[in-house]
């Protein structure tokens, strides 16, 4: 409710339009559907749509409005709701991972339900972790950032808290559609075509919020962390609208097939899947590292140029990698080879920015050691240079032979998004929770530190049990005997991956512990909030009225 | 067209492309004369009283 006290009577009232519009959008997705996830669905909207009026229509008497003076602040509501709902989606789905990864080892456990099957939770920890807890990450610290690189408040109060409630409604969509068998059998892009139709909503006006907000800029230059927001902002639409291209079965059905066919299907699904790692799990975690890193560390980043010189890299070089998750497939060959190239291309703007990172650090490293939050970001960039040369790697056609289908490539997968990705949303987070709570430090400072080295365990026993796993694999798999059969049967080689299976569920779950901690710490964080203003903390920008 | 005729523009023109560009952000961010903006440039997210304790 705090939330809509930041709200003018006029917002409340623009609130209350869209949320009525949600209610009946919702009434009619369940009318017409009938019965299914899409049923269910335009009832959660209709709920949502519901509570949002009820929220609002009260406030329009009971609240009073914020004073004229917020328009001299910058307006953090949003970014502080999205910090919560970072917290709470890493906690789901890092608990789904866990519970998955147990599920391998002791198979029997999964329950005779359909809906709690392998098949059905697995998207529910993929969509959790990246989307739920990466997407409203990388949403709330681009609010933050955007505004304090610009000098400029948010150019209007509703339309982030529509990109955030209306994400978050995505993210909802998916999971329970997962659950319910729904699937578009695209992976990091299973959601159904309404699902999809509605996060393209949500994405643009998340994308022109962003670009208004940078035409009132008060400062000269767009600071390179906005570079890297915006690339992931666009190209993620650009992504997400080519590879979801469907026709729906009928309106009322939450089935579809998509407009591609056969290979060409396979070419756009991982050209769309790479890209949802460079500009969903990196260009826009760069950001967040271009900007907190020096920031924590007090220190200007190394090269601003070698910045400017890796955003065009990355961005020029990803686009093109995506077929080398397609070796030794009906592609074309030179296609495969093509993204085997651009993969190994990549490395040098990857490594650009993961040197740059580091070497910011120089003449900080007693911060580094006596700093748990700037350490969270140090081992990220450590991380983000050792998966990219890793991902360079097994994108070479003959490597790949071996790792392709293995576990290498979950531990490589998690070496991105534990040691990296994870690492450095961690960081911003432990830099923003005291700073928007109005406190000079955490409520439990310990735990940071605690929650670093149970995080820091956990992902090297995770990757380095899943790189023995997956070489295992490969290893058993092409290995024949004096006769040219195979040596090992496949279950053989499913029964030699039991250790590797115990030692990431501890991994993980040493991870999920060091989250939990680190979203208990946040609450009470958030509620022992403190008085203390900054005001050097300010936007430069003439307001407009609102 | 025929098609072999387009997988020698497309490797001709391709690599000229990208070179090109990469070269073209090389000499914009590498010129000398943009050194103190992009120093000011990232400097200007440090707080002033930070600035002060590094200098």
């Amino acid at each position: 409710m705090a939330m809509i006290g930041t709200l003018t009577t006029k917002e409340r009232q623009i609130g209350m339009g869209l949320s009525a519009i949600l209610l009946v959008l919702g009434l009619a997705m369940a009318g017409v559907a009938r019965q299914g996830p899409m049923a269910l669905h335009g009832a959660i909207a209709m709920i949502l749509g519901l509570a949002l009026v009820f929220m609002l229509g009260g406030s329009l008497y009971d609240q009073s409005e914020p004073s004229a003076s917020r328009l001299t602040r910058y307006y953090d509501a949003p970014t502080r709701f999205g910090i919560v709902m970072t917290l709470i989606w890493a906690v789901v789905g890092m608990a789904v991972g866990v519970w998955l990864a147990a599920l391998m080892y002791w198979p029997e456990a999964t329950p005779p339900w359909p809906a709690t099957s392998y098949g059905r939770l697995r998207p529910v920890h993929t969509s959790g972790v990246i989307f739920g807890f990466g997407g409203n990450a990388l949403i709330a610290t681009s609010f933050y950032v955007l505004q304090r690189t610009s000098r400029a408040r948010l150019v209007d109060a509703v339309s982030p808290w529509f990109v955030l409630i209306g994400f978050n409604l995505f993210c909802v969509w998916a999971a329970t559609g997962y659950v319910m068998g729904q699937t578009q059998s695209k992976e990091y892009a299973e959601p159904e075509w309404y699902a999809d139709l509605w996060l393209v909503v949500v994405w643009v006006t998340y994308f022109v919020l962003y670009i208004r907000t940078l035409a009132r800029r008060a400062e000269p230059h767009i600071y390179v962390a906005n570079w890297y927001y915006m690339a992931f902002i666009l190209v993620v639409a650009m992504l997400h609208i080519v590879n979801n291209l469907a026709l729906p079965v009928t309106l009322g059905s939450g089935e579809s097939f998509t407009i591609w066919s056969g290979v060409q299907d396979a070419m756009i699904q991982w050209w769309y899947g790479h890209n949802a790692v460079a500009f969903f799990l990196t260009a826009g975690f760069l950001g967040m590292l271009y900007y907190f890193l020096p920031v924590r560390a007090q220190r200007p980043i190394w090269s601003y140029r070698l910045s400017i010189l890796s955003f065009w890299g990355i961005v020029f070089f990803y686009m093109w990698a995506g077929s080398h998750h397609l070796h030794y497939t009906a592609l074309p060959y030179w296609v495969q080879t093509l993204g085997m190239t651009f993969s190994i291309m990549l490395l040098v703007p990857s490594w650009a920015s993961a040197g740059n990172a580091i070497a910011t650090l120089n003449g900080a490293w007693h911060k580094v050691r006596d700093d748990a939050t700037l350490r969270f970001m140090f081992v990220a960039a450590v991380f983000y240079g050792l998966s990219t040369f890793e991902g360079s790697f097994m994108a070479i056609r003959p490597v790949n032979s071996l790792s392709h289908y293995t576990d290498w490539t979950v531990g490589h997968v998690h070496s991105g998004t534990l040691g990296w990705v994870a690492m450095i949303v961690f960081g911003a987070i432990y830099s923003l929770v005291p700073k928007l709570w109005c406190r000079d430090d955490m409520a439990w400072p310990k735990a940071v530190e605690w929650h670093f080295w149970l995080a820091i365990t956990g992902t090297l026993i995770y990757v380095v049990s899943l790189w023995n796993a997956g070489i295992t694999q490969g290893l058993m798999w092409r290995a024949y005997d004096e006769g040219g059969a195979l040596s090992y049967s496949f279950i053989e080689s499913v029964e030699a991956m039991l250790p590797y299976y115990a030692a990431r569920t501890l991994g993980g779950g040493l991870f999920l512990a060091g989250a939990l901690l680190c979203a208990l710490n946040c609450r009470a964080t958030m509620r022992a909030a403190g008085d203390r203003v900054d005001e050097s903390d300010r936007p430069l920008a003439t307001q407009p009225a609102e | 067209m025929s098609h072999e005729t387009l997988v020698i523009i497309a490797k001709v023109f391709g690599p000229i492309w990208m070179g090109g560009f990469m070269l073209i952000v090389l000499i914009r961010a590498y010129n000398p004369r943009r050194r103190a903006e992009q120093e000011r440039i990232a400097r200007s997210i440090l707080s002033a009283k930070d600035a002060e304790e590094r200098t």
